[in-house]
């Protein structure tokens, strides 16, 4: 069964804006997803009815089969769980713990039950021992994980990623992608993540979808979507930057193919230079 | 609790503007010279997150558990919290009046009467919330006690101040003016309390470096005990309205407008002057013993804080 | 009901002749009716023809401005409790500037409702009303920023005019940051009103919030003051507001609106 199923989906912001226009997806449990394209795509409009923010101005959105409403809203945000780009807009307790717990709490859970969370979540983003540390004084990357933690708590089956990287250095934002690839390997999460940085797509999604301007105009694996390059194009995007290389160098006349990742592109030009 | 425009008469209206005005010009000359750095940019970022602060709800639920109330909220004033946090009342009044503008361009309080309401909510406020703090803490009370203290009064008297003015505008009786005003903000009140204190905790927690705590150890006894006799004498002025030669009427109301200790206090006085009067004077001598209570209750005030600051 | 600043907002970028008024004359004119209103008597039943004729002028000109009536209709609703309140138990009370009353009936418990208390209440409410028309008028036309402009150039001190464009410029940043801190907490499950968990629990995240806030406010504050030092400001610089010439017709408007004012107090018709 589909987790998340978007049918015809479109948002009309004021009666004036379309955001989304008749938007057709699904994601089934234990996927990788990416979303990419430029902004303004209206990737923050999708994820926002992910868990019922946002009422559909026309069409339907069903989680786990069942349309959203006021009585499964609370099952539908615990199943669904979104990280906002802006760790600040999410982070308002003191202490990261008071943070973590928040959710938890929400859902009426007993305190052992809570402190239970709240440790293993803060071990998956390894972040043990930041406990009563105020989150005013941690860098944007722990920001981030505390962020993640706090919708971890909450043991969602989805989880939803709004521009993950954005403001991270390039250290933090691999050691984000490895953390997000392993709560999907180790906890079978359900990840989403929406992003214009290309070149971690083939990083963190098995399967990726263009977005432009309300519309998803792709839907595919990282190869299938780079390999259109019009599409790509269209979208204010552009390839990875190991995939251009790669081309450039086909037109060299080097017998190479399309790469994605570093580590592909190398084992490729290891063939050719052996 | 913001008054709207014709419930006071232009004249009335125009003396509390005065007031106002002669308070916003000092509160304008503290945030520019009374600190190291200018502090009229920051104020004006700040007013707008005060501003937007107001607008979140809290639950009348969380205060008094009773089914009736579920769907009415409140929301925090912060007279008491910004003059706390920036260690002087003008910060408040600055603050509230800058918010309190904006609200009147909603139609929340009017415009004639803007100088009352600022009075009310960011000079009576923003005093009384601070220097109650000040005081209590000289005292030794604990510092949240002391805050929530401040919070709550900076709620109640303002409602008091209020129910006079329209009073004294012959829009609405004294007496069922301050039951209904007073108990209204006293409730509220509670909460403003509450918050204050939670609010304050999280704050110095996260920036310790934004709350002026040596200030609050460096305020004289002299200011609290200025503030405080203004205030007493205010409500010793006003008591004598409200008790209207009815002895149980002002024991009710006193313990509605002084706090409960304050009340205590009182009864072992209350026989010097029986039925609060000095015999032969008539309404005038009504003031005059209540003020002489008050100062007796100031002078013991004062006098137990120097015990206990020497023990 | 609830009315946004976004929503208020909206309707002041709209174009109608009303909005395109000079803010110093949409400012006089509110000042002008609404003093008048306040200064009119307590007890005369000349007054509801008088207030008559200005709430007509005042939704004729809001008419004009082609703003819509679903937004002017919340807009009266939000201003209305409080002094909606205190004239409605008028009739009920004995008003100390009154000495004689007639009364119309007997409620049980000794309540009594009085002709004059009557009077009083609905004056006093219209007069109210009045007032509220012409601020909603002043304030759904004119957006913010220019009326602090037009406020300034009316005279308002420079440091009150900085304060006020520094408070009005970020109005809407922490509006919108308050928005989505919400919608993370909804997220999160939270609501206000949830019997799952201890009431000073809730009481604390609602603390949290606030202060949140106040931080993150207090540090763009720091920010944009650092900023404004390295663009040379100093305690001598006020906000550059720009010279507006005052046309034919805002003086029109500004004499019609004085006009109906003179004509409403000698009813010379």
């Amino acid at each position: 069964m589909n987790i998340i199923e978007a049918r015809n989906l479109t948002h009309v912001y004021r009666g004036k804006i379309t955001a989304l226009d008749a938007i057709n997806f699904t994601a089934r449990p234990g996927e990788r997803i990416a979303i990419i394209g430029a902004n303004g795509a209206g990737k923050s409009t999708l994820f926002k009815h992910f868990n019922g923010i946002l009422k559909p101005t026309s069409g339907e959105i069903l989680i786990k089969g069942k349309c959203i409403s006021n009585e499964n809203i609370i099952e539908v945000r615990k199943t669904v769980g979104v990280v906002f780009q802006d760790p600040d807009d999410q982070i308002f307790a003191p202490t990261v713990k008071q943070d973590v717990a928040f959710g938890p709490m929400n859902l009426g859970l007993s305190m052992e039950e809570i402190e239970k969370r709240v440790h293993e979540s803060l071990e998956t983003v390894r972040l043990t021992g930041f406990e009563e540390r105020a989150p005013h004084h941690l860098s944007t990357g722990e920001k981030k994980k505390v962020a993640i933690a706090g919708i971890l708590a909450m043991q969602p089956e989805v989880l939803v990623l709004d521009e993950p990287t954005a403001g991270l250095d390039p250290g933090g934002a691999i050691r984000l992608i490895k953390l997000i690839n392993g709560m999907n390997r180790y906890l079978g999460i359900t990840t989403i993540v929406s992003t214009h940085e290309v070149d971690i797509v083939p990083m963190l999604a098995d399967r990726v979808c263009i977005m432009s301007k309300g519309k998803i105009i792709g839907d595919g694996t990282p190869l299938e979507i780079f390999s259109s390059p019009e599409l790509i194009k269209k979208t204010h995007l552009r390839l990875p930057m190991v995939a251009q290389l790669m081309e450039m160098l086909q037109e060299e006349g080097v017998p190479v193919g399309v790469k994605f990742t570093l580590e592909e592109a190398r084992d490729e030009l290891l063939k050719v230079v052996k | 609790m913001h008054i709207p425009d014709t419930f006071i008469p232009l004249g009335q209206a125009a003396i509390y503007w005065i007031i106002s005005i002669l308070f916003i010009a000092r509160a304008v000359k503290w945030a520019r010279k009374d600190m190291n750095e200018n502090m009229i940019p920051l104020f004006g970022v700040l007013a707008a997150g005060i501003f937007v602060l107001q607008t979140i709800n809290i639950a009348a639920s969380l205060l008094i558990p009773v089914p009736m109330f579920t769907g009415v909220s409140w929301h925090i004033v912060g007279a008491a919290l910004t003059a706390i946090i920036f260690a002087s009342p003008w910060a408040a009044v600055l603050l509230m009046t800058m918010v309190l503008a904006i609200q009147s361009l909603f139609g929340d309080g009017g415009i004639t009467v803007m100088g009352a309401n600022i009075l009310n909510m960011g000079i009576i406020g923003g005093f009384i919330g601070y220097y109650t703090f000040i005081g209590l803490s000289k005292l030794s009370v604990k510092r949240p006690a002391a805050m929530f203290a401040g919070g709550w009064l900076s709620m109640l008297l303002p409602a008091i101040a209020l129910s006079f003015e329209l009073w004294l505008a012959g829009t609405f009786p004294l007496k069922q003016g301050v039951l209904l005003m007073g108990t209204f903000q006293g409730i509220a009140g509670i909460g403003e309390g509450l918050i204050t204190v939670i609010v304050f905790g999280a704050i110095i927690k996260a920036r310790p470096d934004i709350v002026n705590e040596g200030t609050h150890k460096k305020e004289s006894t002299a200011k609290v005990a200025a503030v405080g006799i203004f205030a007493l004498f205010g409500l010793a002025a006003a008591a004598p309205f409200l008790a209207s030669g009815d002895p149980d009427g002002l024991q009710q109301t006193a313990s509605l407008v002084v706090s409960s200790e304050i009340n205590n206090m009182i009864a072992p006085i209350t026989p010097l002057f029986p039925s609060y009067a000095i015999p032969g004077m008539g309404d005038a001598g009504k003031v005059a013993a209540i003020i002489i209570g008050f100062a007796a209750i100031l002078i013991m005030w004062i006098g137990i804080s120097r015990v206990i600051k020497k023990v | 009901m609830h009315v946004s600043i976004t929503e208020m907002e909206r309707e002041t970028y709209r174009k109608s002749p009303i909005h395109g008024i000079d803010g110093r004359i949409k400012i006089l004119m509110t000042l002008a009716i609404t003093i008048y209103v306040v200064a009119l008597p307590r007890m005369e039943t000349l007054n509801f023809t008088k207030l008559g004729i200005l709430e007509a002028y005042l939704l004729l000109l809001l008419l004009f401005s082609k703003i819509e009536l679903s937004h002017l209709a919340a807009r009266f609703l939000i201003a209305l409790p409080f002094g909606l309140g205190i004239s409605i138990l008028q009739p009920f009370l004995k008003q100390p500037f009154l000495n004689d009353f007639t009364i119309m009936y007997r409620l049980p418990m000794g309540v009594e409702v009085t002709n004059e208390g009557l009077l009083y209440g609905a004056i006093i409410f219209l007069k109210f009303f009045v007032c509220i028309s012409a601020v909603i008028l002043l304030s759904s036309t004119t957006s913010m920023s220019e009326l602090v402009a037009s406020a300034r150039r009316l005279g308002l001190p420079k440091e009150m005019a900085l304060l006020f464009t520094m408070m009005v410029r970020y109005l809407f940043v922490f509006w919108n940051m308050l928005g989505r801190i919400r919608t993370a907490q909804k997220t999160r499950c939270f609501e206000i009103w949830n019997r799952k968990v201890p009431r000073k629990w809730t009481l604390e995240q609602i603390g949290y919030t606030i202060s949140s806030l106040f931080i993150r406010s207090y540090e763009q504050g720091e920010r944009t003051y650092q900023s404004m030092l390295c663009r040379g400001y100093c305690a001598d610089a006020h906000v550059y507001v720009d010279k507006k010439k005052l046309h034919i017709t805002d003086f029109a408007v500004l004499a019609i609106t004085f006009g109906v004012i003179i004509v409403t107090h000698i009813q010379a018709f």
